[in-house]
């Protein structure tokens, strides 16, 4: 096996260990290559310096939110009770700041919490209900041209795999083709729902890339 | 080594496992059959739920005289109910998000399950004020909907403030337990192997995959909803305590109150999860993932939470005899010396005797101790509230006093709030991971990816750590 057959749009290999996978995955940074990833059944601390991955903006989107959360909320209260509908409650002022403090301070925190649980799923472009990479790197049905040992792959459970899987299922490896296929209904549905997604960048100058990466780690067999 | 190194060389789970060794013990009880125990349990719970559904529903039609609640007791069971279920759901929030900021890394083989108790907990809670408005079909009121009478909701009356507190806490707690499960759920979807399980787990995982471009924002995400839920610990009881406090009426109006209550809510939390945790821990045999440390911290947390709540009850008492108010201090004689003094002196002997057993670490390491003594802080922490709010039936004039006592329909829906919360946390232990698979693994040795493998690589990121 010394090139992967034109059909194919990326590319796995597997590592036994989270350290191995972070060298890995600093070799591939070193080496000027981008469209990677690197799958974990949990986060792996330093991964994202090791991948060379800025930080993510998701903080700064829920302080933006949370800020226009609680004017917004504390302007609403303040015009429902001081000016729509004021309120005389034993003669004190209508707008006291104090007693608005816990309702403003509750929809901010929800707010936030929206935003962070959306603003996560939304960057991390979930709900998606199909990748080609759960067939072969969560699933104990490993395609016979990814690069790994059977044996060793679910033990460690983490492997490199090419972004372009997700872009490109249309041309995927014939073994894992074959799964896709399989896979009724959510490979459906997600064409379906998401029309745009199946048609990526075209994979051909990727492809070498993914070669090269591999040989960088020294895991294809030439 | 430095205490940070030490930290993180501890070994929290037993039986040095492998990845995979956790994600079948785990994953097992999710997929094996349903056994007897389970059926026969979840039948007694949702038998009680029945009685919680009947119950309301009599209640709806008949209106809540029938409940024991009377001048001068306007509040009864309802609110002792209510402030006992959401502080039990305290304990949940704190471990999974005060613990998480802490970088307490004993906390992943509880977190998960006391989340989901925070939740079921709180489930509970929000039924007893929904349903003591009377009117239940007009609950939207409290919330700031335009309506055909132009008017709005008062922002400055306590119970508003619940509404929006625990409102809140509730919809926080959910989405923080949603975000935990999300890669425990791609992990079940991809073992499924029937048809339902592969649409409804995949549904739920939402297509996750575990790259580490998902981990970074995932991991950001966990972080800030810790963050955001670690006020909410202190702020939700606080503003439960301010239902009582913003009354000027004696024991209630003081300023102890908001540490008191979320000190005595954190206690019979973590109580609540003892009880919970020993039972599961026994049933699916997880000895070696919840060991005797985690255990132990625990009892631990419940001696300290128990030590803050016996300081207030001793404060309280001291400030009634200081401040030289009458009504005060008369209030304070009546809990401990009046009609409802076996309550008072229940909570007393629950709550701040029985807890002085986890000084010694025989007791605090022992199972049958730590089981009798978290159903005992449970049942203190209830009177607890009983006592707080009922002994209020003597006030200012002699000529008012009341005496409080609940009736049938009082009874049955308590029975029946613990008939919902057994009934969920059954369905949640069947079908959902109890145990975080991902937090675990994480917190196992080889997780560590500078610790484990050889020599450290400097090509990683820069130099030794």
């Amino acid at each position: 096996m010394s090139q992967l057959s034109s059909k194919a749009t990326g590319m796995l290999a597997a590592f036994e260990s989270p350290a191995a996978l972070m060298r890995a995955a600093a070799k591939m940074r070193d080496g000027g290559y981008t469209h990677f990833d690197c799958h974990s059944p949990f986060p792996i601390h330093g991964m994202d310096r090791a991948m060379g991955l800025k930080r993510s903006p998701l903080g700064f989107i829920v302080g933006a939110v949370a800020f226009c959360a609680l004017t917004g909320i504390s302007l609403m209260m303040w015009w429902m009770s001081a000016v729509d509908y004021p309120l005389v409650i034993s003669g004190k002022p209508y707008f006291s700041f104090l007693a608005y403090v816990p309702p403003a301070f509750a929809i901010t925190i929800l707010s936030s919490a929206l935003t962070a649980l959306f603003g996560m799923l939304i960057l991390n472009r979930l709900p998606q209900l199909f990748h080609p990479g759960f067939l072969s790197v969560w699933q104990h049905r490993i395609p016979s041209l990814t690069l790994m040992q059977p044996g060793s792959f679910w033990r460690a459970s983490v492997a490199v795999i090419s972004r372009w899987w997700r872009q490109n299922e249309q041309s995927g490896i014939t073994e894992t083709r074959r799964q896709v296929n399989d896979c009724h209904f959510c490979g459906r549905l997600d064409r379906w729902l998401f029309p745009g997604r199946a048609q990526g960048t075209a994979a051909d100058s990727s492809q070498s890339e993914y070669v090269q990466a591999a040989k960088v780690q020294g895991t294809i067999a030439e | 080594l430095s205490v940070d190194a030490k930290v993180h060389k501890e070994i929290l789970i037993a039986g040095n496992p492998q990845f995979s060794t956790i994600t079948e013990k785990i994953s097992r009880i999710v997929e094996s059959k349903t056994t007897r125990v389970w059926l026969l349990m979840f039948g007694a719970a949702v038998s009680l739920l029945l009685i919680l559904l009947g119950s309301i529903g009599y209640l709806l039609w008949e209106g809540i005289g029938i409940w024991g609640n009377n001048v001068p007791s306007g509040w009864g069971f309802d609110i002792v109910n209510f402030v006992f279920w959401v502080g039990i759901g305290h304990a949940g929030t704190l471990i999974s998000a005060i613990l998480f900021l802490f970088r307490q890394r004993w906390r992943t083989s509880i977190n998960r399950f006391a989340e989901a108790m925070t939740i079921f907990a709180v489930m509970c809670a929000l039924i007893f004020p929904s349903i003591h408005v009377g009117r239940a079909w007009l609950l939207q009121w409290v919330m700031p909907i335009p309506n055909q009478m132009g008017m709005w909701p008062n922002f400055r009356s306590p119970l508003l403030w619940d509404a929006f507190a625990v409102g809140t806490y509730f919809a926080c707690s959910l989405m923080f337990w949603y975000v935990g499960l999300i890669p425990d759920l791609a992990t079940l979807r991809d073992r499924a192997k029937n048809r339902v399980r592969k649409i409804l787990y995949g549904a739920f995982a939402l297509g996750w995959h575990g790259g580490n471009r998902q981990w970074k924002h995932y991991e950001l995400a966990y972080l800030i909803l810790a963050g955001i839920s670690t006020p909410l610990v202190l702020s939700v009881h606080s503003i439960v305590s301010t239902d009582f406090a913003t009354s000027v009426l004696p024991g209630w109006h003081t300023t102890i109150f908001p540490p008191y209550f979320v000190a005595g809510a954190i206690f019979s939390g973590f109580a609540m999860v003892m009880t919970l945790i020993l039972i599961a821990r026994r049933v699916h045999h997880l000895e070696e993932i919840i060991t005797m440390k985690h255990l132990e911290r625990m009892n631990i947390v419940m001696l300290v939470t128990g030590m803050m709540v016996g300081y207030s009850y001793g404060t309280e008492f001291f400030i009634a005899w200081y401040s030289g108010n009458p009504y005060e201090s008369f209030a304070f004689l009546n809990r401990a010396f009046g009609p409802y003094w076996w309550a008072y002196w229940t909570m007393i002997t629950c709550n701040v005797v029985v807890p002085q057993l986890f000084w010694f670490k025989r007791f605090r390491t022992s199972i049958p101790v730590m089981f009798v003594v978290s159903i005992l802080i449970n049942v203190g922490m209830w009177f607890e509230r009983f006592v707080i709010i009922l002994t209020l039936t003597r006030d200012f004039l002699p000529s008012s006093w009341g005496w409080y006592w609940p009736t049938k329909w009082d009874f049955a829906i308590l029975i029946g709030s613990f008939g919902l919360f057994f009934t969920l946390f059954l369905l949640f232990i069947r079908f959902l991971p109890m145990i975080s698979m991902a937090e675990v693994k994480n917190v196992l040795p080889q997780a560590d990816p500078h610790q484990h493998d050889g020599p450290r690589q400097t090509a990683i990121g820069g130099g030794s750590v």
